[in-house]
């Protein structure tokens, strides 16, 4: 029986979308912690 | 204890080497998954959710099965960063399921046509997400640190047991969840091009797994380090 694709890039974009800003927003609060956690690190190393 | 910071500080900057090619190659699937692979004709193009979506379980089910396995060596070495080790490898884990758990039901609603079903497959992960919410929620919650490795090394344990029975729930239910189409005792079952795009995903987001879990253990280590020095005081 002959089938239609269907049409539901929609779909595909929002996925990719909501992927990616889980993690870069991830990436985001781990380099923010990294940093800060690096800043104590040297300036404790430093006393 | 500088040697302790020194050694966390370098561990974090080669966390973040390592997730930057992590997010780079995730990016790499990106395009291979849009431009490389072919469109499936029944599913349309909401089939490529695919290509993230099984890497981000993957991603989980491998960090929540570190948390265990490291879980289980805690208890038996009461080595400390055992400890931090199977807590970084929650929270990424959680990360990779939120991933699983919104490119998922995206997907189902134009395949399926429902956002959700209460089959073994989804209510399981599901579950296992929660258990790994409250595992941290449990860390916050219990302030003396032996306490609080020997408590959530169990919790972690309860979750590592859980990963198989969820590999295998497509097998043990009826279920609406597609089957595996690469771990499994039979050949793989999709096409070569689809095939190397899966592949290069899980290679990609193992890679953004240990970039993840590697800042986020130096993270861990900076902290257990400065806790202790005020514990000291």
């Amino acid at each position: 029986m002959p089938f239609e694709t269907p049409q539901n890039g929609n779909f595909l974009v929002a996925a990719y979308t909501v992927a990616a800003v889980i993690y870069l927003v991830y990436a985001g609060t781990l380099i923010r912690r990294a940093r800060r956690a690096l800043r104590r690190g040297s300036g404790e190393a430093g006393k | 204890m500088s040697t302790n910071l020194s050694a966390a500080r370098s561990t974090i900057r080669r966390g973040l080497v390592l997730m930057t090619l992590g997010l780079l190659a995730a990016a790499g699937v990106y395009i291979l998954a849009i431009y490389y692979t072919p469109m499936e004709a029944r599913q349309g193009l909401a089939q490529k959710i695919f290509y993230v979506h099984a890497p981000a379980a993957w991603g989980a089910l491998v960090a929540f099965s570190v948390v265990g396995l490291s879980s289980i060596l805690y208890l038996w070495l009461h080595d400390e960063r055992l400890d931090l080790f199977a807590a970084s490898s929650a929270e990424v884990g959680i990360a990779f399921s939120m991933v699983m758990l919104t490119t998922g039901p995206i997907w189902g609603k134009t395949v399926w046509g429902t956002w959700w079903t209460w089959d073994a497959r989804l209510t399981l992960t599901l579950f296992l997400f929660f258990l790994f919410v409250a595992y941290l929620a449990l860390r916050a919650a219990v302030p003396d640190r032996g306490e609080r490795a020997r408590f959530s090394a169990v919790v972690g344990i309860m979750g590592l047991v859980l990963v198989p029975f969820i590999h295998l729930s497509v097998y043990l239910f009826r279920t609406l969840h597609p089957q595996p189409v690469l771990l499994k005792p039979s050949a793989p079952s999709m096409p070569p091009e689809m095939l190397r795009t899966l592949l290069s995903g899980m290679a990609a987001f193992t890679l953004l797994y240990l970039g993840f879990v590697t800042v986020r253990y130096g993270i861990a280590c900076a902290a257990n380090v400065r806790e202790g020095s005020s514990d000291a005081v």
